[in-house]
């Protein structure tokens, strides 16, 4: 079974809620997640744990979803980056993609079609 | 400044017609000596007289009452007529009947405003005639006897001519005053609208300013509702979407906690996007900056 060691940062702890339940949909995958509201303490977490996958917000009290990438890209984190916000902006998108460690830019909802694909699991 | 160059101009039309009306009034005065057989000594100083009389008018050009140059052109020329007819009483010739009728004529059809001008005038020139008249002992022309007939007539004639005189001065006067009534209503017209003009030009920055500042709060507005759109309204609605997309892909392997959990997630995020609904129209008055921070603020309340 694949092990796969997933982060999700947003401040809106009702998504962090959904999310986790759509992981446990998951069974053919073994997902070991964490889940931060406060994007300071999650950027330690981040960078001590190195996940595989972040999913991160955008706009965030105390350090924002562009800081917290751009502390990643200077400590050189290797770690795969979705941003997943509610924004439908196409600044926030196409600033999005001027960061080579994010993969993809995710408007809420996030479905189970997305999230499979992110996963890259069926 | 063009106006006025106008106004001059008028004034100038005015005197000359004036000039045109007394020199044709003493051509007929002239023609009626001539005429009536007068000696060549008389026409000669009435000539002078008139020459004398026209010299004054044109001296006094600067006056600006027109209508005063009138009777003060008559008393002059009278003034002249008496002396010519002193220096040639001994030749038998007079004008003091006419002299008297001309004047009484003036005194009646003068304005008040000039005829106790014109009286001392008139008392002036008769004080000279009677004091004549007094040295010489010679009563004789004071008399109707003397050539009644060409003196009637040359009374009637000179009365005629200044009847005219005085009425087409004054119709001058008035055409002139009209205009220049005119003139200047459309100056302060012009004046007006040059002061809107001028106050429009130096309010037009002001204007401009005012008008880039109110399109760039409304652009700053519009900006302040899309955030508002993407980050207060569309985040409740993507959790009431995530939860609904949780219950129709895996409802059957949802215990009732999770159940519960997902219609929980679903009331209260409903609550929330009809709240946020809400507020929409009082967030778009705020400004960016009180909008972002109270933005933060409430995020962070909500942890």
């Amino acid at each position: 079974m694949n092990h796969m060691k997933i982060t999700a940062v947003d401040d809106d702890s009702t998504f962090l809620s959904i999310l986790e339940m759509m992981f446990k949909k998951f069974k053919d995958v073994k997902l070991d997640a964490q889940f931060f509201s406060d994007s300071t303490h999650a950027l330690e977490e981040v960078c001590n744990e190195q996940p595989d996958i972040l999913f991160l917000d955008i706009f965030m009290p105390n350090m924002n979803g562009w800081e917290f990438l751009q502390h990643l890209e200077e400590k050189k984190v290797a770690v795969k980056v979705y941003m997943l916000s509610s924004s439908v902006d196409k600044n926030d998108q196409n600033r999005a993609k001027k960061y080579s460690i994010v993969q993809d830019f995710i408007s809420k909802p996030l479905s189970y079609k997305t999230l499979k694909t992110v996963l890259n699991v069926n | 400044m063009q106006h006025k160059i106008s106004e001059n101009s008028l004034e100038t039309n005015l005197f000359r017609n004036s000039l045109i009306v007394c020199i044709v009034a003493a051509s007929l005065l002239l023609l009626h000596d001539l005429l009536l057989d007068f000696t060549v000594s008389d026409m000669i100083l009435e000539i002078i007289g008139i020459a004398f009389a026209g010299l004054f008018l044109k001296l006094s050009k600067k006056t600006d009452e027109v209508e005063h140059q009138i009777p003060v052109f008559l008393g002059v020329l009278n003034i002249l007529l008496v002396m010519a007819w002193y220096l040639n009483k001994c030749l038998g010739v007079g004008l003091v009947l006419d002299f008297l009728v001309v004047h009484i004529i003036s005194i009646v059809l003068l304005s008040v405003r000039y005829r106790n001008k014109y009286l001392v005038l008139f008392t002036l020139m008769m004080a000279i005639l009677f004091t004549v008249e007094f040295v010489n002992k010679d009563f004789y022309y004071i008399s109707m006897q003397y050539r009644m007939a060409p003196v009637l007539s040359k009374t009637i004639m000179i009365s005629i001519t200044y009847i005219i005189t005085t009425w087409v001065v004054l119709y001058l006067k008035n055409q002139y005053s009209q205009t220049i009534q005119v003139i200047m209503a459309q100056n302060f017209e012009i004046n007006q609208k040059n002061e809107t003009i001028s106050n429009h030009n130096s309010n037009l920055e002001e204007t401009v300013i005012k008008r880039t500042q109110d399109i760039s709060d409304q652009k700053e507005k519009l900006l302040q509702y899309a955030f508002f759109n993407s980050h207060k309204v569309r985040a409740p609605l993507a959790n009431i979407l995530g939860a609904v997309s949780i219950i129709e892909e895996s409802f059957e392997d949802l215990d009732l906690d999770e159940r519960d959990l997902m219609l929980n997630i679903i009331k209260k995020e409903s609550e929330r996007l009809d709240s946020e609904v809400r507020s929409v129209q009082d967030i778009i008055h705020q400004t960016s900056d009180s909008f972002i921070s109270e933005f933060n603020n409430s995020s962070s309340d909500e942890k």
